[in-house]
């Protein structure tokens, strides 16, 4: 049996090995998604005022932490009893949506677009966007312009743009000026004619260039799938109900934050240190995909998938054509890429509903009225998916216990199913060149997961591995690259 | 001239925070007379590349697990020289800092800053959960002050 390990990783945070075992054939017996994890973040909370909880959990991750932030926020708003004043609300909304622009950006110029407008089969060395900034160097000096437009926003609202400070129980600590809001809306407007190209050059130019790859059954799972809800099942990244679709699109299961732990699970394997978290109610059934297995999909698929319709109009329009192209519920995991670029649109649309309306600039930013509860669960949509916080407090405020249910994590059995279905499917014979391993790389990039959240890891802290065995055990082949 | 001091490192995670210890430390010893801007920063990569435009000279300050030649605080001149290396800076959510850097000097060569030093520290441990820095580091905090101020003490 040969064991082939490969090093997608190297452009993820955090550390992971994938590990593919051949038989004396060259055919895949197995593949293994296998992350090393820190464990131990949940009991450092212990102890500490939770009013401390949003400014903390920001380093738990150097990718996301706008999202515990906001996450973190809510929960704390809720231990307090506190509902956050409407103006409160539209702020943190305005820098969600910032985010979710900066971490897409990311994700969508710096990994997914290289791999598409060079080509996947290209050697490493050309399969990044420093080999596309050789070639096409405006392209990339535009991308970084509309990167400081994001990260503004961001500052202006955060008061930092990579670790936010701007929660506090019941609303924010700072308003914006009529200045301000001025400036956050040119950035935006700015950003949406970017993406507008962008989007014409998916659908026009990508889309077509890599039909086969992107529609192949490779990258296709039927699972479930969760994200939040607004009003009327809309797109929503800060707020709403939870809601679960099956493998045909239809409503299995809906809920409040706060009942999450009577649907979600999460199992522990003996060859990963991450959790594989899946649908209680459904159950546990492997590494499978189909209406009989509990696993489900999170992030920017996810979301497409539980919505009915997007509040906008430029990014409904794109989300029509997005349906039109992958069904609904689309299964094609290479639509992760494409329901960024919409998400994107969103954002931008969202943040210029916002930053002009009338109340926007208004200094009623803090509701200090509440009876404190001292438990409270937050759940906000980070960009790879639902993100749950949950503490608990004494009668003094200070955490007794800490609750954390990641986006990666959750997505982690379908990441897991992914590449081995990839595997099975590109590698025969034994034979693995530079284009397959890409391909099975391109299998979980498409999920874009943080490793560094999942294991409650830090950026930065873990060394990348790739690894290859042969049937009788033996490395045949490694690749190390970068951590700490 | 421009000269940025960045503290890399995480305020939560032990020996980790060293970078970040230093950079604050500095900051308060400058006052704010001195030209010189001090800030810390979690993470690498492209952002970090980033937070580094516009500046004439940059000193990155980061932790390592291991140095290789042994010493407790070693200055890289040339940042090419660690890459692939063993330092934080190596952001692996979208690419290492010095491709991230390579690419910014394509699309803005008149912000790239024409120097950079990295400040590496030899913390001799994993990092682990903690607001506080292990003892046995202490010293080495302030080697590294030391070499930090003597750079700057010009600006």
């Amino acid at each position: 049996m040969k064991v082939i390990k490969i090093d997608p990783i190297t452009r993820l945070e955090g550390e992971a090995r994938i590990s593919i075992l051949l038989d004396d054939n060259g055919k895949v017996k197995d593949a293994f998604f296998q992350v090393m994890e820190f464990r131990g973040f949940e009991r450092f909370c212990r102890g500490r005022p939770v009013e401390e909880m949003p400014r903390i959990v920001t380093r738990i991750c150097g990718v996301c932490p706008w999202a515990h932030h906001m996450a973190s926020g809510k929960t704390v708003d809720a231990v307090f009893g506190r509902e956050p004043t409407e103006t409160a609300k539209k702020i943190r909304e305005i820098g969600y949506c910032a985010h979710m622009l900066d971490s897409h950006t990311v994700h969508f110029y710096f990994l997914a677009v290289p791999d598409l407008l060079v080509s996947p089969d290209a050697e490493r060395g050309q399969r990044n966007v420093a080999y596309l900034g050789k070639i096409a160097p405006e392209v990339v000096k535009e991308i970084l312009r509309q990167r400081r437009n994001i990260t503004k926003i961001e500052t202006i609202i955060g008061g930092k743009s990579i670790h936010p400070v701007c929660n506090v129980p019941g609303g924010v600590s700072k308003g914006l000026s009529e200045e301000e809001a001025k400036e956050i809306e040119e950035y935006a407007k700015d950003t949406l004619k970017f993406l507008d190209i962008w989007l014409e050059k998916w659908e026009k130019e990508i889309l077509t260039k890599y039909e086969d790859l992107i529609y192949s059954d490779v990258y296709h799972q039927e699972t479930y799938y969760m994200g939040i809800v607004g009003d009327g099942n809309t797109l929503n990244f800060y707020d709403g109900d939870i809601r679960v679709v099956d493998q045909r699109g239809k409503e299995v299961f809906r809920f409040k934050p706060e009942d999450y732990l009577n649907y979600i699970s999460e199992r522990v394997e003996e060859w990963s240190y991450t959790k594989f978290p899946y649908l209680k109610p459904i159950g546990w059934k492997g590494l499978v995909d189909g209406p009989d297995s509990g696993i489900y999909r999170v992030g920017p698929l996810g979301r497409l998938n539980v919505i009915d319709k997007i509040s906008t109009e430029k990014a409904q329009e794109a989300y029509k054509r997005y349906i039109e192209a992958g069904g609904k519920p689309t299964h094609f995991s290479m639509f992760y890429h494409w329901a960024r670029i919409i998400e994107m649109i969103y954002s931008c649309e969202r943040i210029l509903e916002l930053i002009t309306d009338e109340d926007i600039t208004s200094k009623d930013t803090v509701n200090y009225d509440g009876d404190f509860v001292g438990e409270g669960v937050g759940v906000v949509e980070a960009p790879r998916g639902i993100l749950y916080h949950h503490y608990k407090t004494d009668e003094k405020g200070l955490v007794e216990m800490a609750n954390l249910i990641i986006p990666t994590t959750q997505n982690n059995p379908s990441i897991s199913l992914e590449i081995k279905k990839a595997a099975q499917k590109l590698i025969s014979n034994g034979e693995i060149s530079e284009g397959i391993l890409n391909r099975i790389e391109m299998a979980f990039r498409a999920y874009d997961p943080c490793l560094a959240c999942s294991t409650h890891s830090l950026p930065g802290g873990l060394p990348l591995i790739v690894t290859v065995y042969d049937s009788n055990g033996a490395l045949i082949k490694e690749i190390r690259r970068g951590g700490k | 001239m421009r000269t940025l001091v960045v503290g890399i490192g995480n305020p939560i995670l032990g020996s980790d925070s060293i970078g970040i210890r230093v950079a604050n430390r500095i900051k308060k010893m400058l006052g704010k007379a001195n030209g010189v801007e001090v800030t810390e920063f979690v993470g690498g990569g492209i952002k970090l590349a980033e937070t580094i435009l516009g500046y004439d000279r940059v000193i990155l300050i980061d932790c390592v697990n291991n140095l290789g030649n042994g010493e407790d605080v070693m200055v890289v001149d040339n940042y090419n020289e660690i890459k692939g290396g063993d330092t934080g800076i190596f952001d692996a959510h979208d690419m290492d800092f010095i491709t991230a850097l390579e690419i910014l000097k394509r699309a803005c060569p008149e912000k790239t800053p024409k120097e950079i030093k990295i400040i590496a520290i030899n913390c001799k441990s994993s990092p682990t959960f903690s607001e506080n820095l292990p003892p046995h580091l202490y010293e080495t905090l302030n080697k590294a002050i030391n070499v930090v101020m003597e750079m700057i003490k010009n600006d």
